[in-house]
């Protein structure tokens, strides 16, 4: 499906250079390749005896690309076949190549375009962020989106989206939403502060309507102390609500917001043992401070229908202080402060320090008392664990700076509702159109809209409502939706767009258009890359590139087993998902060699994560850059996220492993495996082990041709668990074994060893990234005709031993980039 | 293969599943295909029976025909599930147990599948046959079983097809356009959308939108047909998606207008609210709601999915991915076969309410996974079971499992299609139809 497989067109070769070339070629496929591959034997379903001199069509093409791939990785011929000599498969790699390169400009490609792309559910939401000025993260206009077809891993390949019935109604209920939201007629509003005060629950006959957290119950008491502890985990019995808004339905503005909360950690270190659960002695103690919605929720949820966290804090100071952020929160919304890792649920707390802490003296007058609120109370009461001490909350904002919004006057500009009318609402949708298309609209692609606004209008529609359908007509327009760059060498204004959507996954700025307009933007593209990298929009490129090129995903769809009890616990995803996400950010800000992904000694890591790792000495929450030296990992092979997201969750398989590292850092994907092969099923009784399992497959020798190149790369892996923690034994006791041979004939005892094999090969691997990007770049999959380009750009990064932002900025200075 | 016009469609009635099964297996070095070899024996092959319905449009029937689609994404244990006897005489397997009371009404298939590889990826292939990265080779994408008899029912009942699941479900549904159909989780949802009424004032609201969005695809036409004239040739097809969604979407106001005014049936049980449900609880919930559904012809297509997800915790297990791996161990396929077991108890009440509501005999029923068996990520020999529909059920039914006689799971989705009345000549990757109870007898094939 790769490749478009075209008419023959016939090429004469008629130096006498090219006739030898083809005449050593032929021998060496002769003596090397075409017992298993010719016309007895087509092992694995190559046929290369049949293969004609000229390269006439991509087929062709493709099976030389392919065997020249195979002499360049050492895995052809098998090592326990006869070998070329070095200097005849160097010289065999040359001609091919250059045969190749001489087909590749011969062949009509229709490759170098790709095809009119839809903006994929990711940028959708940032466009609509960036053009209305809306806050995304929080809202998100794509969130029921049906999920993107992803080809190769990508999720913004031209082909593989689809635009359905289903989608164009959700894009006509975003658009409603946007402007909606966008539109500030009112007043600026003013700056509003809100107190409230320890104690946090309450009694009687006013607590009727609240929800249930602020009511006291068996675990929440009226404290005599001008503080409140939590005890709990979280919302539960963890946390508190906001009394001021709980009833005016959350803040009545969106906006940025200052939170202040007058907080203090006791109890860290403590002598209770397992009752505390896995909670560590010593553990600072996190608070962190949640923006919640509680409309339309139920009490089983704790009340509260949606939430967004804000931020997080550990504490270690035993005395109060003021902990202050300035945060987003949408209108009605309200604020909750938890206590993140609270040891136990309250209720399980109490029950636990009466069992199996029933000897500390404090707790004796409860000993063998029934559950009740004098037992709950009391019990918490005398407990000297770890608690989260609030004295006070405070709210104050919105803090606006400009008012009406950047969107509103996107929308509207100065106008007022009553200030609208037929022709000002006209050069409206003009302006608002050539916004939102990011080039100027062509011929009749916005008077459509523009009429339908008109004869709403004679229909007697109120003016701002026509204007605001004429608007959401526009953002679910073809203009809007779809990225068109046109063909050949792309004109200035579609370089900007394809720029910007590369970088930040959303339209060009002024500054990108401006250059563009004025035709200056092609010859300044390093000082743009490098401003534009440097603009806090460009993470959405290093996440979601990441997320993409490392199947990210494979994480949150399959759960891990909740027997990982620290992977909960501890919040390991997100760590090691920011791991990732900051390592790749890292080589990127230090422009560092690509190799730094196979053997970085360093990577970055919170004090759970690097215990995870078996790493001690890590203090804090906040990932920061830890050294590897002493440990076994190193590069991406190590990193939790690259672990992880190659499992399953609840086991690991060297097989799907070995694709996983083959795919994402050689950057070759094995062919399905043929139908009805025997399977390989996991046993852990002990009887047979995974490697007796699968050396038994590989008996078969139509497994064999590609298990030889899966299996090892993922036996290398083996000492490391679903979730990427270390591990020298399987569940059944026995021993891990994680030695292996490459295709090459190289063997390895253990991953460290592997990982220097693997940095052998790192111009695979250069390659590979340098391909993924180009595809990301590029919104399309790459064909053999871009193989010129790539060679091209890995020829230069190795000239200037360049790093990641050189192959960023010779990505974007190379042809493919630059025309479509 | 796939540009080939397929012939009219042949129905095979099998008679005896095991005699079948012996003339089958006649000649295995035969390299034609399965159809082929069926054709050339000349002795499967009977006309199917016809029913006795006597109209030929199925949306004027008194008593339609309803299709309901249940599937699991982490497949059931083969050992609980397939019984070892062939034929009406099988013993129950223990997941197949709680379904003893409804035996005469049922088939269990062994050796179907859609020859997908791909595990936890190709289970969304249950329905469809097609994975979603394949969708574009094939000529109606990967269209699902439930979908395309929804586009056959088409506006005759409120609901196309009511597709719900437990959390997230497992990617069952898709339309002809390669989407997805995310199933309605949330039991509230569901109920308020069958038997609740808009106020008259929320139905001038909606009658303006649905106005107003009707000029606004006009004009949005019009906009892609000048953004077309630029454009080169697979530009252009990109954008013909465009003005087909248009199209679909004008399809779908016609039919919200057409319901707008009409009033909804009164629900027989109390109003189903917004609370926090145990999944377990959920899984009864959906199956009543749909049953009701049903009866009051509010749809003829419904779905239930249960996902990944699903929370084995309520029954006191362990989680249901983690017990799927059971690596052969004795105790983790103890706990899976109660969750099996819970799931097809839910089934074998479902059918009982159907059987109670007299809708059951118009109602067919598609059981099963698009995953075998779990520890080994495995989508062959699927586990399916047909349910209802008044059709001469055969206990178990053993497909041939050698390689080039297998029949292709999709076979049989087009007899159940052909069933609910569709006239499609093929679906997924049919190569025929397949009814063994002479299900593929429908009204329009003679």
């Amino acid at each position: 499906m790769k490749t478009i497989i075209h008419l023959a067109v016939s090429l004469c070769f008629t130096t006498s250079s090219l006739v030898i070339a083809d005449e050593t070629t032929s021998a060496f496929l002769k003596k090397n390749c075409n017992r298993c591959h010719g016309s007895q034997q087509q092992k694995a379903d190559r046929r290369f005896d049949t293969l004609p001199n000229q390269i006439k069509n991509f087929d062709d093409l493709e099976r030389y690309q392919e065997i020249v791939d195979q002499l360049n990785l050492g895995s052809m011929p098998p090592e326990d076949e006869p070998h070329p000599t070095a200097e005849e498969r160097t010289r065999v790699i040359a001609f091919l190549t250059q045969k190749i390169t001489f087909a590749h400009s011969n062949l009509n490609s229709s490759g170098g375009h790709s095809v009119l792309r839809r903006l994929n559910a990711w940028e959708y939401r940032q466009t609509i962020g960036d053009v209305l000025g809306l806050n995304v993260e929080v809202w998100d206009p794509a969130e029921d989106f049906p999920a993107e077809v992803k080809v190769g891993g990508f999720d913004n390949n031209g082909e593989g989206l689809v635009t359905s019935g289903i989608l164009l109604n959700h894009y006509f209920a975003a658009a409603e939403e946007a402007i909606r939201r966008t539109t500030q007629f009112g007043d600026r509003p003013t700056s509003t502060k809100y107190v409230q005060k320890s104690p946090f629950y309450f009694d009687g006959k006013d607590t009727g309507d609240l929800p249930k957290l602020f009511k006291v119950d068996r675990f929440r008491f009226i404290p005599e102390t001008p503080y409140t502890d939590l005890y709990g985990r979280d919302y539960r019995g963890g946390h508190i609500g906001f009394m001021p808004l709980v009833r005016e339905g959350g803040v009545p503005f969106s906006g940025i917001y200052t939170i202040r909360v007058r907080a203090a950690a006791v109890g860290l270190t403590h002598d209770y043992g397992k009752a505390l659960g896995d909670f560590r002695n010593g553990d600072p103690l996190v608070m962190e401070v949640a923006a919640v919605d509680r409309r339309g929720s139920v009490e089983s949820t704790g009340n509260v229908s949606k939430m967004t966290s804000l931020a997080r804090v550990e504490l270690t100071n035993e005395e109060p202080r003021w902990f202050e952020w300035n945060v987003y929160m949408e209108a009605g919304y309200e604020p909750e402060v938890r206590f993140r890792n609270g040891p136990l649920a309250a209720k399980r707390l109490v029950r636990l320090l009466t069992t199996q802490a029933a000897d500390k003296p404090e707790f004796k007058p409860f000993i063998g008392m029934k559950g009740s609120t004098e037992k709950g109370h009391g019990v918490l009461k005398a407990y000297q664990g770890p608690r989260l001490r609030i004295w006070e909350i405070e709210l104050e904002g919105p803090h606006i700076e400009t008012w009406p919004s950047v969107g509103h006057r996107a929308l509207y500009g100065s106008l007022k509702p009553d200030e609208l009318n037929a022709t000002n609402i006209q050069h409206r949708l003009e302006t608002f159109g050539k916004k939102t298309f990011r080039r100027p609209p062509l011929k009749g692609e916005l008077e459509p809209i523009q009429r339908f606004v008109q004869s709403k209008l004679s229909e007697g529609v109120e003016p701002l409502r026509a204007l605001q359908l004429g608007c959401q007509a526009i953002l679910c327009s073809p203009g809007f939706l779809y990225l068109n760059l046109g063909e050949g060498e792309l004109d200035e204004v579609a370089l900007a767009s394809r720029l910007s959507y590369l970088l930040w996954s959303s339209p060009p700025d002024e500054t990108l258009l401006n250059l563009a307009t004025a035709g200056k933007l092609k010859s300044s593209l390093p000082t743009q890359v490098t401003r534009m990298l440097s603009n806090s929009r460009s993470h959405r490129f290093t996440t979601h590139f990441v997320r993409r090129w490392l199947d990210l995903d494979n994480i949150g769809t399959m759960p891990p087993s909740e027997d990982f009890l620290e992977y909960y616990r501890d919040n390991l995803e997100t760590a090691m998902r920011s791991e990732t996400e900051s390592f790749f950010r890292h080589v990127l800000d230090n422009n560092l060699p690509l190799s730094q992904f196979l053997d970085a000694d360093y990577s970055f890591l919170n004090r759970e994560l690097a215990l995870h790792y078996g790493i001690e000495g890590v203090q804090g929450n906040e990932l920061q850059l830890v050294s590897l030296k002493k440990s076994q990992r190193g590069g991406l092979l190590g990193q939790g996220a690259f672990l992880t997201a190659s499992a399953n969750g609840v086991d690991t398989s060297p097989v799907v492993r070995g694709i996983y590292v083959s795919e994402k850092l050689l950057g070759y994907t094995p062919p399905p495996p043929p139908p009805d092969v025997p399977t390989i099923e996991p046993d852990i009784r002990g009887a047979v082990s995974i490697r007796e399992q699968l050396e038994k497959h590989r008996e078969d020798a139509t497994c064999a041709e590609c298990h030889r190149k899966i299996d090892p790369l993922g036996f290398a892996l083996e000492n490391f668990d679903a979730i990427g923690g270390w591990r020298d034994q399987y569940q059944a006791r026995t021993p891990i074994n994680s030695a292996g041979k490459l295709p090459s004939g190289d063997s390895f005892r253990t991953v460290s060893e592997f990982r220097k094999l693997l940095l052998d090969r790192q111009a695979q691997f250069k390659r590979c990234l340098t391909e993924k990007l180009m595809s990301y770049a590029l919104g399309r999959e790459l064909e053999v005709a871009d193989r010129p380009s790539i060679d091209k750009i890995l020829a230069e990064l190795d000239n200037k031993n360049g790093g990641l932002r050189d192959l960023i900025n010779l990505i974007v200075l190379s042809e493919p980039f630059l025309s479509n | 293969m796939l540009g080939q016009r397929h012939p009219k469609p042949v129905f095979v009635a099998f008679k005896e599943t095991r005699s079948s099964n012996e003339l089958l297996s006649m000649n295995p070095s035969s390299n034609l295909n399965r159809r082929q070899l069926l054709r050339g024996t000349g002795i499967a092959l009977s006309l199917p029976a016809f029913e006795s319905i006597a109209s030929g449009n199925p949306n004027s029937d008194k008593s339609p025909r309803r299709l309901v689609c249940v599937g699991n994404h982490l497949g059931f244990y083969p050992g609980n599930f397939f019984p070892k006897e062939t034929g009406k005489n099988y013993l129950p397997t223990s997941t197949l147990k709680p379904l003893e009371d409804h035996r005469d009404e049922l088939t269990v298939f062994s050796h179907l599948d859609h020859e997908l590889n791909g595990g936890h990826k190709a289970v969304q292939g249950f329905l469809t046959s097609i994975k979603k990265e394949e969708a574009a080779g094939f000529p109606n994408q990967n269209i699902s079983l439930d979908q395309a008899a929804a586009e056959h029912v088409g506006s005759s009942t409120r609901f196309p097809s009511i597709n719900t699941g437990i959390d997230g479900g497992t990617d069952m549904c898709w339309t002809r356009a390669g989407v997805h159909v995310p199933p309605i989780n949330k039991p509230a949802l569901l109920f308020r959308g069958l038997f609740v009424n808009s106020s008259q004032g929320e139905r001038e609201v909606e009658r303006m939108r649905l106005k107003h969005q009707a000029s606004v695809l006009d004009a949005l036409r019009e906009s892609a047909v000048a953004l077309n004239r630029t454009l080169n040739a697979s530009d252009r097809d990109k954008l013909d998606q465009y003005l087909t969604s248009v199209r679909d979407v004008e399809r779908r106001l016609q039919i919200s207008n057409e319901w707008l005014d009409r009033s909804k049936p009164e629900s027989p049980i109390d109003e189903v609210l917004d609370e926090d449900r145990q999944h377990i609880d959920e899984v009864a919930l959906f199956y009543d709601l749909i049953a009701l559904a049903l009866q009051t012809d509010s749809t003829r297509v419904a779905t239930l999915e249960t996902g990944l997800g699903f929370r084995t915790a309520e029954l006191d297990l362990g989680s249901y991915h983690g017990l799927s791996h059971h690596s052969k161990s004795e105790d983790r396929i103890g706990q899976l076969q109660i969750v099996e077991s819970f799931l097809t108890t839910k089934l074998s009440d479902f059918i009982s309410r159907l059987k109670e509501a007299r809708v059951f005999d118009d109602t067919l029923i598609v059981f099963g996974s698009g995953m075998s068996d779990g520890s080994i990520h495995s989508n062959r020999n699927l586990p399916v079971l047909l349910a209802g529909g008044g059709i001469k059920h055969q206990g178990h039914v053993v497909c041939p499992a050698e390689q080039h006689k297998r029949v292709p799971l999709s076979n049989l989705w087009l007899s159940v299609l052909h069933w609910f009345g569709s006239e499609a000549d093929r679906f997924g990757r049919s190569t025929g139809t397949f009814s063994p109870m002479s299900i593929g007898s429908s009204l329009n094939n003679g």
